[in-house]
């Protein structure tokens, strides 16, 4: 047994609160079978995450004060699944990563809980949906609490399965619409692509370790060594040669994982369309938490990433080429949370490109400042969307400002924090990340891998302002009637709002690079706390070059505003013209590079064919459905006749002469 | 000439089913001449039949935790009564038993209650009980037949349906035709070893010659048939649809159960020393089970089709288990019969409780809607449908995972990676039962009939277990420590060698 860290009981209810929250809802519905006293529900729902966080931050106070750089609390609660040689218990362990993680995860999903108080309020179906929407809210803060705080890989699956169902019964929350259902079919099935690479790695790894297979962390990092240096042969034509390192190729399964749930290319897909969930649950789920559940992941395996060049860089790449990707797809969207979707995805690549490169530390902190400058902008959204009675299109907005003072105020906050100006907080990660590309001589290509960030960072402005300008400056596109009734939402809206302004405005201090801090006399609290537990880089960067590399981001992020505001402030025609004189290009990237039509033409569709036309008509005719039944028409006397007819000349046959030949083939095999 | 010495407790739990079986044909008689409501003829049969099997599971739970083997005849051993067979006995009857409570209010919903219902029902329990403890292959093949005919009378029990009539007739045909191949296969065996006793063959079974080689072979597809795997499982979602669904529940569950276990004593205690020549045989057996399985399940719009070909899809995770030939391999397959037994007896459960008006809820539209009418059971058929799914948290994942594990631990990564595949398609299809009961409206609003209490007690039974196991399959804490499901499928393979 590897020394883990300081026992303790009071691990285990960090997740246990938001269960008990979710478990009350759900026997209350069942039970009562109508929805129980909304300041009842709101007052179990809401207390269950606030109180969640409490103990979040009592653990972490205890954390802070125990020695050394391998401090942790764990917590282990039963032996879930003893088999002999694979034993994993039901233990939670808290160190300086989950700290981060369910600081932010419990902090963050108190804000949205109460938010969603006031978001959801109009919902009045006969069903008890206020009721199970905050049921559905606290089961998924249970998983994803479960997720970060698992000491585990199974303990991290089962959270990691737990966030997956009830993001997928959020996103179809508002199921009148069947569009809703798919969305969240969609989701979840792209998921499970990943989590297929996910549990392929976990049993890669049980059996490269052979005896010394375990599944918990602290053991794994302990034992890897003994499988660093090991090879598989794979086929010839991939990159690498026909010889790979295993860790290489157990990473790379993890990695495919980290893609589906983190919504990398090339399973982004879902993610835009799980936007058709209630906007509270986009923030939470689909920006602030689960989504960065693939970050974490590759930072809690930093061990096995260590050991796996290959691995690490195609992580660096595929974040690399996701953050610029999505970027461009976000600039054509009229829908104000589709836009926002593609940012996240945009801003999940940055957090990958940190991740490959080695920088773990810088990845976590721009989970931690997407977090509030993500969430809230999701909320400001819907704000946004309540005042307009759920209008979402920004063709029809504009002009909002002079209806919506807060929410435009804590609105620009976010952009410019996205956007990456000083001091807010988006810039000092975005700094980071883009720093540990420059720097990392381990990745091949890494300049160029710069270069993308830092052409995204200009991207990423310009979509932000360009959203910013059509929703709150101009002439309001509304019709007569909506504007009459735009106003500022209560205060369990604009509450949560100002604390994420606030967050995103001065989060960035937390974890400040030691270029600026030095100047201010403020340390790297981030980069200290998580120095024992992850890997840091070597940087062999000059001072001089830091600011250098810093000038650029600012200037990329200017020149992505001065020409938003060139376009949609000072001369309105431009955006026409433009679009006019790029016809195909525009039309390309108005309908996000024909990326769904091409798997749905590529992958849906021959499965659909071949389940239909081969599978369905061929090998299961679906016999019952076809002549017997016909036959019943035709009276009970012709029907005995027709069963023995058929069923001696029918598809019985055909089984009869499939099991001779089965019996011949297996009994010619076991002769040979 | 001394009289045999004959241990009857060896078969307690085989002779109450069999008695019992007829009890319920005398007490028909006797209850349909003083009374003429059919509803409580068939509640008293029912709970005849449930208090025999539960005799025979009571007997078989003092076996298990007894540990001794007893076997009936010593000086001529065809049967007998050990951990092994006292587990499986155990699930078969707590199985058998859980139908018939469900069997009480769901017979009459579709208007076939009638008493030989559980005549028949107890008669191939019976069969399953002789086929999981018999040790010669003469009782092996008596206890096949003895379970199997019984259940093509009752696949047409539904008779003025034709779908009824045909499941029965084309699995009576299919049925006859695998165990003429298993019955040829006995010959062979009897043909080189002049034995038919599982320890004599395995003393003298020659490894080389040609003709053993191709009895074991016909053996081996005479189970495969039984338990419908690729490529002889055709008939098995012909036969489900059309069966009634307490029948389709019990063929889908008891008679997995009991192929699966005999066919595991038979290739450990029979065959034990030329079992791993027949790795590769049940690895493509069971990669193409999966793959067939699960791919077909996916355009499935019928429930019980949908649910022959996840059973099949189950079959193939089974035979994992098989390809790995090692102690912790069956005992993975023996905890996966628990887990798939109440998973599986809970989704019928469900299924049988929406059953009314002398129709049987069978496609995937009369889901429609649930979520609003019957919450309650809307709930339960989503947490067995994830368990069968094998989300983790439920029993299904678990026993997945162990069968899984046990896979790579014997070098079969290829074959795991195959079932990972399998389980990551098939969570596509199970969540299409979700989907229906939560977001989608009834097309018709009739109301939907109360669940009755016998099948409220299976689903509370079956949901307990799944949650159980999905949470504690090894040990559990306080005063149901124990509980050690784990290691008592473990012990049960452990004793066969």
């Amino acid at each position: 047994m590897v020394e883990s860290g300081t026992a303790t009981d009071l691990l285990r209810w960090i997740p246990l609160l938001p269960l008990l929250g979710a478990l009350v809802h759900g026997v209350g519905l069942g039970l009562l079978r109508r929805e129980m006293a909304r300041p009842l529900v709101i007052a179990i729902s809401c207390g269950a995450p606030i109180a969640a966080f409490a103990v979040t931050c009592v653990a972490f106070a205890r954390l802070l004060g125990l020695p050394g750089e391998q401090r942790a609390l764990v917590d282990s609660v039963y032996n879930w699944i003893g088999s002999g040689r694979v034993s994993a218990d039901l233990a939670f362990s808290f160190d300086a990563l989950t700290a981060v993680m369910c600081l932010v995860v419990t902090g963050v999903g108190s804000l949205i809980h109460v938010y969603s108080i006031g978001y959801m309020d109009d919902d009045h179906r006969d069903d008890g949906g206020f009721q199970r929407f905050f049921a559905y809210l606290n089961l998924f803060l249970c998983a994803m609490l479960l997720l970060v705080l698992g000491d585990n890989l199974l303990v991290l699956f089962l959270g990691w399965e737990g966030v997956g169902l009830c993001s997928y019964l959020l996103i179809g929350f508002w199921y009148g619409d069947r569009w809703n259902a798919y969305c969240g079919m969609k989701a979840f099935v792209v998921n499970r692509i990943g989590d297929f690479g996910f549990l392929v790695g976990i049993f890669l790894l049980l059996w490269s370790l052979g005896d010394a297979a375990t599944l918990n962390f602290a053991e794994l990092r302990a034992v890897l060594p003994r499988i660093a240096e090991q090879t598989v042969s794979v086929p010839a034509w991939l990159p690498g040669g026909a010889e790979w390192k295993l860790t290489t190729l157990i990473g790379l399964c993890f990695f495919l994982g980290a893609c589906g749930k983190s919504a990398q290319i090339p399973l982004y897909t879902w993610l835009p369309d799980a936007m058709a969930g209630p906007t509270p649950v986009s923030a939470l789920i689909h920006a602030a938490t689960m989504v960065t559940a693939g970050v974490y992941m590759v930072c809690r395996l930093s061990f096995l990433y260590e050991t796996a060049p290959g691995a690490a860089a195609t992580i660096a790449w595929t974040g690399g080429a996701t953050a610029l990707f999505a970027a461009t797809m976000a600039i054509a969207q009229t829908d104000i949370k589709k836009v926002l979707a593609y940012s996240t995805v945009s801003q999940l690549g940055y957090m990958f490109v940190a991740a490959g490169c080695g920088a773990y530390s810088a990845a976590i902190f721009h989970v931690g400042t997407h977090a509030f400058f993500k969430a809230l902008l999701f909320l400001g959204s819907g704000a946004v969307i309540l005042a307009m009675h759920h209008e979402q299109d920004t063709d029809r907005m504009g002009g909002l400002r002079r209806w919506l003072p807060v929410t435009h105020a804590v609105f620009l906050v976010a952009v410019l924090a996205i956007a990456g100006f000083p001091p807010f907080s988006g810039f000092f990660s975005k700094d980071e990340v883009l720093l540990s590309a420059y720097a990392a001589h381990q990745i091949p290509g890494h300049q160029a891998l710069w270069a993308i960030g830092l052409v995204t960072a200009a991207i990423t402005a310009f979509y932000m302002w360009r959203l910013h300008f059509r929703t709150f400056f101009g002439e309001c596109r509304a019709d007569a009637e909506t504007q009459r009734h735009i106003h500022e939402p209560g205060w369990t809206v604009l509450g949560p709002l100002v604390v994420l302004a606030v967050l995103s405005a001065v989060g960035g201090f937390f974890g400040l690079p030691a270029i600026w801090g030095e100047k201010i006399g403020l340390p790297n609290a981030l980069g200290e706390l998580l120095h024992g537990v992850l890997p840091q880089p070597e940087h062999h960067v000059s001072h001089a070059t830091e600011y250098a590399l810093a000038g650029a981001a600012i200037g990329a992020a200017t020149l992505g505003t001065l020409v938003a505001a060139w376009m949609y402030v000072w001369s309105p025609g431009v955006p026409a013209a433009i679009r006019s004189a790029t016809g195909a290009l525009s039309r390309l990237v108005e309908n996000k590079y024909y990326v769904d039509e091409i798997y749905d033409a590529l992958i849906v569709r021959p499965l659909v064919a071949i389940s239909d036309r081969v599978l369905f008509r061929v090998v299961d005719a679906g016999v019952i459905d076809g002549a017997l039944v016909n036959g019943t028409a035709l009276g009970v006397r012709a029907f005995a006749g027709n069963l023995l007819k058929y069923a001696q000349s029918g598809l019985t046959q055909g089984y009869l002469v499939t099991m001779v030949v089965g019996t011949l083939v297996i009994v010619a095999w076991m002769l040979r | 000439m001394n009289a045999p010495q004959l241990d009857m407790a060896a078969i307690a739990p085989l002779a109450f089913a069999a008695f019992g079986a007829l009890f319920v044909l005398l007490g028909e008689v006797w209850l349909t001449r003083r009374r003429t409501n059919e509803h409580f003829i068939n509640a008293a049969l029912s709970v005849l039949s449930i208090s025999f099997l539960g005799l025979s599971v009571y007997c078989a739970g003092a076996a298990f935790s007894d540990g001794t083997t007893r076997v009936f005849d010593p000086a001529n051993p065809m049967l007998s009564l050990d951990r092994f067979a006292a587990y499986s006995i155990a699930l078969i009857g707590i199985a058998s038993l859980l139908i018939c409570f469900a069997s009480i209010s769901y017979l009459p919903q579709v208007g076939i209650n009638h008493g030989e219902y559980y005549a028949l029902l107890l008669l191939s329990t019976a069969g399953m009980f002789l086929l999981v403890g018999a040790t010669d292959l003469m009782a092996l093949f008596l206890g096949l037949e003895l379970m199997s005919i019984p259940l093509y009378v009752m696949a047409g029990f539904d008779r003025r349906n034709l779908r009824s009539n045909e499941s029965a007739f084309k699995y009576f045909l299919v049925g006859s035709f695998a165990s003429a191949i298993l019955l040829y296969g006995i010959a062979l065996v009897y043909g080189v070893t002049g034995s038919l006793g599982f320890d004599a063959i395995r003393a003298g079974f020659p490894p080389g010659n040609p003709i053993g080689i191709v009895g074991l072979g016909l053996l081996v597809v005479g189970f495969a048939f039984k338990v419908a795997s690729a490529p002889f499982h055709q008939w098995a979602p012909d036969v489900y649809e059309g069966a009634p669904t307490s029948v389709t529940a019990y063929m889908a569950i008891t008679v997995k159960v009991a192929a699966f276990a005999a066919l595991l004593r038979l290739l450990t205690q029979a065959f034990g020393p030329v079992t791993a020549s027949l790795s590769d045989l049940f690895w493509v057996l069971a990669a193409l089970t999966i793959v067939v399985g699960n791919v077909m399940a996916v355009i499935q719009t019928n429930l019980k089709r949908l649910l022959a070909y996840s059973s099949i899809a189950h079959a193939g995770y089974l035979l994992i288990g098989f390809a790995t030939g090692t102690v912790e391999g069956y005992g993975a397959v023996l905890f996966y019969l628990l887990v798939y037994v109440f998973t599986n007896l809970g989704a019928f459960a469900v299924l049988m409780a929406l059953a009314q008006g002398g129709r049987d809820c069978d496609t995937l539209d009369d889901l429609a809607g649930l979520a609003r009418q019957r919450p309650g059971l809307a709930a339960l058929l989503t947490l067995f449908a994830l368990s069968l799914a094998g989300i983790p948290g439920t029993a299904g994942f678990v026993a997945k995972f162990f069968v899984f594990e046990s896979a790579v631990a014997s070098g079969q990564t290829v074959l795991a990676i195959i079932g990972v595949l399998g389980s990551v398609v098939s969570f596509y299809y199970y969540l299409r039962l979700p989907v229906q009961m939560y977001m989608s409206e009834a097309a018709t609003e009739t109301p939907r009939r109360h669940a009755a209490t016998g099948e409220l007690l299976v689903l509370a039974v079956c949901a307990v277990v799944v949650l159980f196991l999905g949470f504690f399959p090894s040990h559990a804490p306080g005063v149901l420590g124990a509980v050690r499901a784990l290691e008592w499928a473990r012990s049960s393979v452990a004793m066969l060698y």
